[in-house]
């Protein structure tokens, strides 16, 4: 399990993290999201031991992470610039892996070979953004790690290759138990592969849930009122309101079945409950948070 | 949709090294092949400098068969040579150019991001790295010693005896010295690059670091050369200063010092000399590995990009900066603008502390925008600048006012060892003395001067306007057993009344003056003369011709008893007196002795020294006289005389101070000088 508690991190007076908690269940795809600036890169490099908080803990299965060797081989990460030595191939950065992460599987590396089909002899930088990004999960994966933290890892991966490196991800967590944790703003990619989703703003972890119940926790209803109700009622607690013709398209912080028995009572001739998408929900908490989507007119 | 790699299993637990070490063997590797190119340009320096400048030399030609023993004697001084000079400048420089390279990961978010990721503590990645560099370096000296031997092995066997084993001590020493020099610069470069997050700040905080104490002394002190009485910028040093500024002592202390033979014909041996700095600097070089550790252990990652990583030295970086703008540049705008009120009497306090301030601020400033790496800081900085300011003012005020008691300062008896003396009047007196009722004297003189600072500076101003005093230029250097000097110049400025009050300053130092020793010591300084074996007499002829005559040792020997007399006398004082009396008292013959002298624990050399005779030398006079030296065709004439029969004789002689009329010689020298000619 990895967890944060109240980490806290200023850059020159910033507090770039303010009291950040999370909590990533073991076995578990955790995706992590929110607006740029929120500090997820910041609580990343606090995960993966480059980083030392201020204050708080960063603890994965109950040790710190910070100058914990034993751990962080356990811990494979990818950042959102991963480095490479300038001269170096895929197997010069291989033999680098291999000398330090004691799991690491030459037996995966050899197979990964044909899934990635990059020349291992080649100089990193003269491939391209993508397959350096492929190199990178190639030998990340090889390292066998019980923790896989990711940051905004497919960016630059084609369709394939994505839907490829999310398919290698997914047969870890089924196979090995391998915890993930990744941050991306493509909100869509996360729906498929996540099971649990915090959401960051300005250095904290707003609200943190599995994806299930986040999504039980709001609903998007499309409402027909009768003829002589023009206004949505104000007594019910609604996030966001958008009107069509006669139809309400309405954002409840609730259970649709909750939703459904409080419009009730407004006899209304159409109630349809449809869930949210993650991208949604984000857009809609973050509302919350002062972060909505502004109607500006230029 | 599942892979096939799915399958593969990790290596059971059981075989699983434990990481994170004090040492990782893949990062040394690494590095080794990622830093050739750097160790070859360093090897390939090397080899030219040791093993194929070595054969070079052995294969030159000459004109007859080589002589092994020769050979090696010159094998064994090249080495010295290489191994002092070229080990000092190649470990400077590449002492810092190994420490960017293996700890360059830190300036960068990316590569640093990868290395405090990998599962190694900050203590393992800090020693395997500090390690390659210096197995870099270490690896370049033991390589190149072994070729150097490969080359000259041939010529130490046949040469056989004490050369060969002296051969191999260099060999063995000038090892240590390479691998102690290394071991200092690269560590030091080391300890700098832990505080910046810049690769290029690397190099800029290592040359600055190197030389920044005696740079900063040098900088105080001629600040206060402007405004404290008595101090001169530009002379000495603080011991301690130079010893902070490693390259600068090294480079002042660490050479190569040939011992000749008692006539100055052939060099006995080359000594390295310095040789205990090396060992003091190598162990120092241990001390920075250990601070620059401890600095890792505490780094920021984050501070990668940054001008200086670590929090608590910002400020320092910021204000440091700021100062030596405003010693430095400040001094040097205020020159620029102020050329001809340099010294503490006529400087204006105004103008150096305007020019000061406002390049302090430049420097706060430019040091602000460095950290920030913006240019927007005027806003939140003011209050910093604001408090730079008001130090400076209080630094140069307090200097001005002399609130530490600068000027004052005379050292006690017991703290001088020695003292060096200069004064600078119509003639020149200069020696050092470690005779205590001398050093006594030059206190006392000293002390009276400090007494004068009002009138001296009242006295300098007047003399901007009008030549109504003579001047006198005295230097004081104390050496004190400390091992630091304290050096002070006046200018005394002196009517000729004053040169009777024997407790006045001037008076005082007439006094020194005509000390019998001192004009010894002026004359023949430390040398303990042996035996004088001949000399050189330069005179007009009738025809306006420079003629010389050339003494034997016997005529040589009798002059020099005769100078001695002289000076026992005290007859050679014709230093503080006006411009017209010196010019109708002082010889403009030359008179050059030769000796043979020992000077300190030297051996017995031989070595020349020119004498001024003035017309109260009269034992010189007569000796002269007596050996058929001067005669009517070779007659001795002052530059009074000279100009009167051939015109303007020397422009420079008595050039200073034309105007005080003071009579220092008595009318019954002159009268004995006329006899004599």
């Amino acid at each position: 399990m990895i967890e944060g508690k109240g980490v806290v991190k200023q850059f020159d007076g910033f507090a770039a993290l303010d009291g950040a908690t999370l909590t990533v269940p073991k076995g578990s795809v955790y995706g992590l999201v929110g607006p740029n600036g929120a500090g997820k890169s910041t609580l990343i490099r606090h995960l993966t031991g480059i980083f030392r908080q201020d204050a708080g803990e960063v603890l994965v299965d109950g040790e710190p992470v910070w100058e914990n060797p034993a751990l962080k081989a356990r811990i494979a990460a990818i950042p959102d610039d991963w480095y490479y030595f300038l001269q170096a191939s895929v197997r010069d950065m291989m033999r680098f892996y291999r000398g330090f992460y004691p799991r690491f599987s030459m037996e995966r590396y050899e197979k990964l070979k044909e899934v990635f089909s990059i020349d291992e002899k080649k100089t990193i930088r003269r491939l391209s953004k993508g397959m350096q990004k492929q190199v990178a999960f190639w030998l990340a994966l090889c390292c066998m790690p019980d923790y896989l933290i990711l940051d905004e890892p497919v960016d630059g991966l084609d369709p394939v290759m994505r839907r490829q490196v999310w398919s290698l991800m997914m047969g870890d967590v089924s196979e090995r138990g391998t915890t993930v944790l990744v941050s991306s703003h493509n909100l869509r990619e996360l729906e498929d592969v996540c099971d649990h989703v915090g959401i960051m703003d300005r250095g904290k972890v707003l609200l943190e849930r599995s994806l299930e119940r986040l999504q039980d926790n709001m609903v998007k209803l499309q409402v027909v009122f009768p003829e002589g109700t023009e206004e949505v009622p104000p007594e019910l607690p609604v996030l966001h309101a958008s009107r069509v013709g006669r139809i309400y398209t309405l954002i409840l912080r609730m259970g649709a079945e909750e939703a459904k028995r409080r419009m009730r009572q407004y006899n209304p001739l159409l109630v349809d409950a449809v869930p949210l998408s993650l991208e949604e929900i984000f857009i809609y908490e973050m509302g919350g948070a002062d972060y909505a989507v502004k109607n500006i007119i230029l | 949709m599942r892979s096939k790699t799915l399958s593969s299993e990790a290596p059971a637990a059981a075989r699983e090294k434990t990481p994170g070490g004090w040492f990782s063997g893949t990062l040394f590797r690494k590095n080794l092949s990622r830093f050739w190119p750097l160790w070859a340009v360093y090897a390939i320096i090397w080899a030219v400098l040791l093993p194929l400048m070595q054969y070079a030399g052995l294969r030159s030609v000459g004109d007859t068969p080589p002589i092994p023993a020769e050979q090696l004697a010159d094998i064994i001084r090249d080495l010295k040579t290489m191994f002092l000079y070229g080990g000092l400048w190649m470990s400077v420089i590449f002492g810092a150019l190994f420490a960017m390279a293996v700890f360059s990961y830190l300036t960068t978010a990316r590569s640093v991001g990868l290395m405090h990721t990998l599962p190694i503590r900050r203590e393992g990645l800090f020693l395997t790295n500090y390690l390659s560099g210096l197995f870099l370096l270490f690896t370049t000296h033991v390589v190149m010693i072994l070729l150097t031997i490969l080359v000259d092995g041939g010529t130490v066997a046949a040469a056989g005896g004490t050369l060969a084993a002296e051969y191999w001590k260099v060999i063995g020493i000038g090892f240590a010295v390479l691998t102690l020099l290394s071991l200092f610069f690269y560590s030091f470069a080391v300890f700098c690059a832990q505080f910046t997050g810049q690769i290029l700040a690397v190099p800029v905080f290592y040359a600055i670091l190197n030389v920044l104490v005696i740079g900063v002394d040098f900088l105080v002190r001629t600040f206060a050369s402007l405004s404290l009485y008595g101090l001169d910028g530009g002379r000495g040093y603080s011991g301690w200063a130079l010893w902070l500024s490693p390259a600068a002592y090294l480079g002042e202390n660490l050479r190569v010092v040939s011992t000749w033979d008692t006539n100055y014909e052939k060099i006995l041996r080359y000594d390295m000399d310095g040789l205990n700095a090396v060992w003091i600097y190598g162990a120092a070089g241990l001390v920075f590995a250990v601070l620059a550790l401890l600095a890792y252990r505490r780094r920021r990652s984050e501070s990668a990009g940054d001008t200086v990583s670590a929090r608590w030295a910002r400020p320092v970086f910021k204000y440091g900066v700021a100062v030596c703008c405003a010693l430095g540049l400040g001094q040097g705008l205020y020159a620029l603008l102020w050329s001809q009120y340099l010294d503490s009497a006529t400087s204006s306090l105004t103008g150096v502390l305007g020019c000061m301030l406002v390049t302090g601020l430049i420097g706060y400033y430019a040091a602000e925008m460095l950290l920030k790496k913006s240019f927007r800081i005027f806003r939140s900085s003011w209050k910093g600048a604001a408090l730079l300011a008001v130090c400076l003012l209080f630094f140069g005020v307090g200097t001005e006012l002399d609130f530490f008691g600068v000027e004052a300062r005379v050292p006690e008896a017991g703290q001088i060892e020695s003292v060096t003396y200069q004064i600078s009047a119509q003639n020149y007196i200069g020696g050092e003395t470690e005779d205590p009722a001398r050093i006594g004297q030059i206190r006392e003189f000293h002390r009276t001067v400090v007494s004068k600072k009002k009138t001296q500076g009242n006295r300098a101003r007047e003399s901007r306007r009008s030549d109504s005093y003579e001047t006198v230029y005295v230097t004081i250097t104390y050496h004190l057993h400390s091992g630091s000097l304290f050096s002070r110049s006046y200018d005394l400025y002196y009517t000729d009344g004053e040169l009777d009050a024997k407790s006045g300053a001037v008076g005082l130092l007439d006094q020194l003056c005509s000390d019998p020793s001192v004009q010894r010591d002026n004359a023949f300084g430390s040398l303990a003369v042996r035996t004088v074996t001949g000399g050189q007499y330069g005179y007009e002829r009738p025809d306006g011709q420079n003629g010389q005559m050339t003494l034997d040792a016997k005529q040589a020997q009798a002059v020099y008893q005769a100078l001695l007399e002289d000076m026992a006398a005290g007859r050679f004082n014709n230093n503080l007196t006006d411009a017209e009396t010196f010019r109708s008292h002082e010889i403009q013959n030359d008179l050059e002795l030769y000796l043979i002298a020992e000077d300190g624990d030297s051996q017995p050399r031989s070595t020349s020294r020119s004498i001024s005779l003035n017309t109260n030398c009269t034992a010189t006079f007569a000796a002269l006289k007596e050996l058929g030296i001067v005669t009517e065709e070779r007659p001795l004439l002052t530059y009074a005389e000279y100009e009167a029969k051939y015109g303007d004789a020397d422009e420079d002689a008595g050039k200073y101070y034309k105007d005080a009329p003071y009579a220092a010689t008595t009318a019954e020298s002159t009268a004995e000088y006329a006899a004599a000619n």
